[in-house]
């Protein structure tokens, strides 16, 4: 045990000390950030509305129980207000007395939907006939937010696989293997240990990444497991491009193709009919990519995730199988 | 404390040997020096001794334990330093030791101590990566040492170092040998062989000699030759010159009767010559 944590430690210290690795290990935040300014719904936890203070409470107590609600003196303020950044909607009434709805125009569906909804229901005083999840964050209705948001999951699932693969590149290119095998040093506590990165950095990525687009209703239990089972196919692909690699310049080339592979299932998955998804049951990213979208939107029973997992798992194994020589005889 | 008994090893897996039937023992203690030119089968015979490569055909047990099951008792006992300086760039001195550390489970000595020793008490905070070719050589030797080897393998530990850090380095080897080291010597270096070795093994093409301690060698081989200077057409020459063999002795003769010797030393033979001898080749 004490072997595996110093062949874990020895890598997470080396790999800060590596302007490559650095940048990799930074990479999947820098992508959040820039991808949640194409997100801004994203960033609320439920819907926001800018509420003429004007108004009456019944009404300004109807939308609260639909979001959050900030209350505004003038129109120009509420105008100020949905200009910015976030999904706000705001809500004011005209001289005639009837609602009148201030969009920005880019708004995800939710936002601009839904508070028509509710004025529906004022004027009309019927209830409310339409099933909505406060914590849907316009995933359900913004697939690019859902696909973006497994992308960047995926990509920093991958990431902690690669830091694996860049770390046994360095180890081979130094020939420091040489010196841990006449060491009382077992493969397996290297494999271990070497491991342990390619499984805490996803799960300290996936949550940043789910925290900065704030995607906070979400089953955590489920993400981490989610996570870990994914981890193991980034950890063999690691080892693999650690082992085919002679450097760390064939070991990016290595990374891309990978990537290439990665990009094409989730495409295949998006793109394909259900009807056809069983072609891209091969591939362990497509489980990975199935799983998330079933834990992002809430749809995702663990009987469903159990089965994705075992997919996932049962593939990683086959493939470690096939591999298992070549792993080995690259680290002898 | 290392015995080796009829080891073969062949790379291809087929008849073709790089090792063909090494013999040999190394007492408690001693320095051995395994000496021969490039490609004779030295790192071969190591790599297997230190679990590099895999036992093929043949025997090895190191103080009692058979290296074809090497355990973790094996390797707790067992230093080697590498011709090849293999260090981790991105960490200092220090923290390559202190990883590497710990990886046994025996008790280890201090980092800062070692490296004091091999005279880098001044860069044990530099990265390794910036330290130079000699640097490096001395970090891996002190790394070799800190589990307190009972036999520590050596391959080329002076090779590209200044005399003065030679000379340290050196010394360091004749003090662990002093405090019961045994010491497995890897050289094409034929002084630092006859000053450091207790005893030697010639090997050549895959195959060992001669094994014997350097005195006997010289004993050997070398007592019978005499180093002359003679005056040839007024020209000033210097030669070598064998007393037991017939062509040598033939023209010493000559070179007596003619009256021509201006010096005449008997000569002790080095390891060198002696290997060319036996070998039939030199050492480069
Ligand atoms: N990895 C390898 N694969 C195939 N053949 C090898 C390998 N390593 C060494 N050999 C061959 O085995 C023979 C012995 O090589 P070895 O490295 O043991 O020589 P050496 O005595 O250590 O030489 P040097 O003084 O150059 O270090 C050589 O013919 C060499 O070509
Ligand atoms: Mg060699």
């Amino acid at each position: 045990m004490r072997r595996i944590l110093s062949i874990f430690k020895r890598d997470i210290l080396s790999s800060f000390r590596d302007y490559i690795i650095l940048y990799m290990i930074i990479a999947p935040i820098l992508l959040t950030i820039g991808f949640r300014f194409f997100i801004p719904s994203a960033q609320s936890a439920g819907l926001q509305f800018a509420v003429d203070a004007k108004l009456d409470t019944e009404i300004v107590n109807e939308f609260k129980k639909y979001g959050d609600v900030e209350l505004y003196g003038t129109v120009d303020e509420i105008k100020t207000r949905v200009e910015n950044i976030d999904d706000i909607a705001g809500i004011t009434k005209n001289e005639n007395g009837e609602f009148v709805l201030i969009l920005q125009g880019n708004e995800a569906h939710d936002t601009k939907e839904i508070p028509k909804m509710i004025i529906r229901e004022i004027i009309s005083n019927e209830d409310l006939n339409v099933e909505f999840k406060v914590n849907s964050l316009g995933l359900e209705e913004s697939p690019v937010a859902t696909i973006g948001t497994i992308s960047l999951i995926l990509i920093a699932i991958l990431i902690g696989g690669i830091i694996i693969g860049f770390n046994i590149i360095e180890e081979k290119e130094a020939n420091t293997l040489k010196a841990l095998n006449v060491t009382p040093m077992t493969k397996f506590e290297y494999i271990i240990g070497k491991s342990i990165t390619g499984l805490i950095l996803p799960i300290i990525h996936v949550f940043l990444i789910l925290w900065i687009l704030g995607i906070t209703e979400v089953d955590n239990t489920m993400v981490l497991i989610m996570t870990l089972a994914s981890s193991l196919v980034g950890i063999v692909v690691g080892f693999v491009v650690g082992i085919i690699s002679s450097n760390q310049i064939t070991g990016i080339a290595n990374m891309k193709i990978i990537f290439l592979i990665l990009s094409l299932t989730i495409i295949g998955a998006i793109l394909l009919p259900q009807s056809k998804h069983f072609l891209l049951y091969w591939a362990p990213p497509y489980w990975i990519f199935t799983g998330f979208k079933g834990i992002l939107l809430n749809t995702a029973t663990w009987g469903n995730l159990i089965n994705y997992i075992g997919w996932i798992i049962g593939l990683t194994f086959i493939i470690y199988i096939i591999l298992r020589g070549k792993i080995k005889k690259g680290l002898a | 404390m290392l015995k080796v008994k009829n080891l073969y090893h062949s790379y291809t897996k087929d008849d073709n040997y790089a090792v063909k039937g090494i013999s040999f023992e190394i007492k408690k203690g001693e320095i051995f020096g395994f000496l021969g030119p490039n490609g004779a089968g030295k790192s071969t015979t190591q790599k297997i001794l230190t679990g590099l490569l895999p036992l093929q055909k043949g025997e090895a047990s190191i103080a009692g334990i058979d290296v074809k099951k090497p355990t973790e008792k094996l390797f707790n006992l067992i230093g080697v330093s590498f011709e090849h300086p293999n260090i981790y760039s991105k960490l200092t001195g220090y923290e390559n030791l202190e990883f590497y550390k710990k990886l046994f489970s025996v008790p280890t000595e201090d980092p800062k101590v070692l490296l004091k020793m091999v005279g880098l008490e001044d860069a044990v905070n530099k990265k390794a990566g910036d330290y130079s070719k000699g640097m490096k050589q001395r970090l891996v030797f002190a790394r070799s040492l800190i589990n307190n080897p009972q036999l520590w393998f050596l391959d080329e530990p002076i090779s590209g170092l200044d005399p003065t850090t030679a000379s340290n380095i050196k010394d360091i080897i004749k003090k662990k040998k002093d405090e019961g080291t045994t010491i497995f010597l890897t050289t094409h270096n034929m002084h630092i062989a006859d000053e450091l070795c207790d005893r030697v093994a010639f090997i050549n093409e895959g195959k060992i000699e001669v094994i014997d301690s350097p005195r006997n060698l010289k004993l050997k081989y070398g007592e019978q030759l005499v180093k002359v200077e003679y005056k040839e057409n007024n020209k000033l020459k210097r030669e070598r010159l064998s007393l037991i063999n017939d062509k040598d002795r033939d023209k010493l003769n000559k070179l007596v009767n003619e009256g021509k010797i201006e010096t005449i030393h008997s000569q002790e033979a080095t390891l060198e010559e002696i290997f060319i001898k036996v070998t039939g080749r030199g050492l480069k």
